[in-house]
């Protein structure tokens, strides 16, 4: 290790340091916590996570991803992706977003997939983002075959 | 070097890249995305110095592409390509810089990659929280760097192709001429 090299280092993990600081720190909210689905697209109703059910999401390429849900948090249970990272992310729950890597995501990449643990009016649980609104209505996007309606029809009830 | 000799240990460091990707992808993943060793990093690091920028901006894109169409879909290229790209112009900017030795260059490498990788998924999913992600990502990133680039650095000193293919040069001329 020469001289300079000690300074790309430091800089290095000074830049994460301040990151880490400049990061969000979870905020406690009451109530009902929702599911937010991102996916190229299409559009998704924000899902109470009050029961226990799998949303099937369903892309006109083949992608298909398997959310379960169950109260106050959900996983990703199955994906037909190449690495299956999402999986491996686990459960995002109210408790656990401060102390998980991703916070208060779960990202499939190769079919660019986002599931977001928010409040009601679309924030962040973990208080992160801007004022980014929800949107409660479903508009389903026209070139796409599979209406949202379709695809969220959930595969099994467990009340 | 002349262009036959460096076409052919430009294929096969490229080779050994696809190699050694396969095998990483093998090993046990964490599940969080960007988090690998990188073996290919210390190949690009050794092409840096051996081969030159432009060779090995070529190995890289090559090496990404047939990589994501073998293991991963064609989704994953564009982000590998990001890291990639972004990885390869910071360390070739810090190639041959006085101070800077090949475990520097690989700690960058590693480190640019991951910042490449994070920004292509931050506007293709549009999800600019992302970025704290890289507060991890940048410390494994440099940890993951510091192993490549030292590995770079100790093949460099044990295999020297550029001084062994000029003497290997050399020996043939010096021994046509004795004989």
């Amino acid at each position: 290790m020469k001289r300079r090299d000690w300074l790309i280092l430091g800089s290095v993990l000074a830049a994460s340091l301040i990151l880490l600081l400049l990061r969000p720190q979870a905020s406690q909210n009451a109530g009902t916590a929702y599911l937010r689905i991102s996916v190229p697209g299409q559009t998704y109703q924000l899902v109470p996570l009050t029961e226990t059910r799998d949303i099937v999401i369903e892309q006109a390429d083949g992608s298909r991803n398997v959310v379960e849900i169950f109260p106050g948090g959900f996983r990703m249970k199955e994906s037909n992706c190449s690495n299956q990272d999402c999986i491996l992310q686990g459960d995002v729950t109210v408790d656990n977003v401060g102390s998980r890597v991703l916070a208060n995501e779960v990202i499939c990449l190769p079919h660019r997939v986002v599931l977001e643990l928010v409040t009601a009016d679309g924030q962040p649980v973990e208080n992160t983002a801007s004022a980014q609104t929800a949107q409660p209505a479903a508009t389903d996007d026209a070139t796409l075959s599979d209406t949202p309606e379709n695809t969220v029809a959930p595969v099994e009830n467990t009340p | 070097m002349n262009q036959t000799r460096k076409l052919t240990l430009a294929g096969i460091l490229v080779s050994v890249m696809l190699a050694l990707g396969y095998l990483e992808s093998l090993l046990p993943v964490s599940g969080v995305p960007g988090i690998k060793l990188g073996l290919s990093n210390c190949v690009l690091v050794l092409s840096l110095y051996w081969l030159g920028t432009g060779v090995s901006f070529e190995m890289m894109v090559v090496k990404n592409v047939l990589l994501g169409l073998m293991l991963a879909n064609p989704m994953m290229i564009v982000y590998s390509l990001a890291g990639g790209t972004l990885s390869l112009t910071v360390m070739s900017l810090l190639v041959g810089r006085k101070g800077v030795s090949p475990i520097g260059v690989g700690i960058a490498g590693g480190v640019t990659h991951n910042i490449g990788q994070v920004a292509a998924a931050m506007l293709i999913l549009q999800t600019p929280t992302l970025m704290y992600y890289l507060a991890l990502l940048m410390p494994v990133g440099a940890g993951m760097g510091l192993i490549t680039g030292t590995l770079a650095k100790l093949l460099m000193r044990h295999v020297p192709p550029l001084k062994r293919f000029q003497s290997t040069e050399e020996d043939r001329n010096t021994g046509g001429e004795s004989s």
